[in-house]
């Protein structure tokens, strides 16, 4: 199969890139280069610029794309919501449209960000959004035009990895203090399902093979605090959970209200494909083995 | 913000990211963190 990846060099893009083209011909896009292989061939541009999308889509005819380019620098994301709107909504409807004219498949990765975490269960996909940044509204904006299509799935997730560019997951930033022993202040009444990019890539995989169409929650089956996730990471590191500080989101102060319970409900698609997901603490486990085969 | 070195990879200033509101906890004094509490959250 013929599968197109973007965001290719990005947390997510990597793993699915190194793990599709075990399988198939993947033609990945990125602003800069990621890994290579035989069966990986490489376009470096601008996504935004949406005459080379379109030639590259021309040129590609993939059967699927994986949409994972995004902003994830939210920062950056509220002072531009320019810049926003076109990655993660005007290529989004460029690439629905192309792949609807020729029965191609698009998979568009969203985000947990959409809620706006007040709910005490975990968020399902009947449930409703409340994007509370640039970040989120633009990538809820993006979801529409996939679920418009025939061939269109949305995929909201929460992932954990180690990245490849030159920027820091939460799950590195956390262990970096644990090394470090300075005081780490995580908040005990935030809550998400955190999803490791490699069991994130086998179920893609598997999609692929089994397609589903529509909206899905897609996470780790269960639900963690951000204090907990730390704790248990200094737990399987076997580092020193001594400079964990429990704290709450609410003694922040911050302007606006922050998302709480960003736990997804994956009854759904877990039903879809007869697949056991992970637990966080599985994600957590796959990071160790990735920094213990990185050290070997 | 003290900026964090990670193998080859930098957090702070220059290099503000996703997880704002956990670092916001961490490093709540700083004017960059300050600002960006002001702007996003």
């Amino acid at each position: 199969m013929r599968i197109g990846v973007t965001g290719a060099s990005g947390m997510l893009g990597t793993a699915l890139v190194a793990h599709l083209s075990k399988l198939h011909k993947v033609f990945a896009t990125s602003r800069g280069k990621g890994i290579e292989g035989k069966d990986i061939e490489w376009d470096c541009f601008d996504l935004t610029n949406i005459q080379l999308l379109n030639k590259w889509l021309d040129r590609v005819k993939p059967n699927v794309v994986i949409h994972c380019a995004a902003i994830v620098n939210v920062e950056l994301c509220e002072e531009n919501f320019v810049l926003a709107t076109k990655l993660h909504v005007e290529t989004t409807k460029v690439m629905s449209n192309y792949l609807n004219s020729i029965t191609g498949r698009l998979i568009y990765i969203s985000t947990d960000s959409v809620f706006d975490g007040k709910k005490n269960k975990p968020n399902s996909e009947s449930d409703l959004v409340n994007p509370l940044n640039v970040y989120a509204k633009t990538k809820l904006m993006g979801e529409r035009p996939v679920q418009l299509m025939t061939n269109g799935l949305v995929l909201r997730t929460n992932i954990i990895g180690r990245t490849q560019e030159n920027s820091a997951s939460f799950a590195e930033w956390v262990l970096r203090c644990l090394i470090d022993n300075v005081p780490l202040n995580l908040f005990y009444d935030v809550n998400f399902s955190p999803l490791h990019v490699y069991d994130l890539s086998l179920i893609i995989e598997k999609i692929i093979n089994n397609p589903i169409f529509g909206l899905y929650h897609c996470g780790s089956s269960d639900s963690i605090s951000k204090y907990d996730f730390g704790k248990k990471m200094a737990d399987i590191f076997q580092l020193s959970d001594s400079n964990i500080n429990r704290v709450s989101v609410d003694d922040m102060k911050f302007n606006a209200s922050r998302p709480k319970n960003m736990a997804l409900n994956i009854n759904k698609i877990s039903t879809a494909l007869e697949y056991d997901f992970p637990n966080a603490i599985d994600a957590i486990k796959l990071i160790k083995h990735q920094y213990n085969n990185k050290n070997k | 913000m003290k900026e964090i070195q990670i193998e080859n990879k930098v957090l702070g200033i220059k290099y503000p990211t996703y997880f704002i509101a956990d670092l916001a906890a961490n490093y709540s004094k700083t004017q960059h963190i300050n600002r960006l509490t002001q702007v996003i959250l």
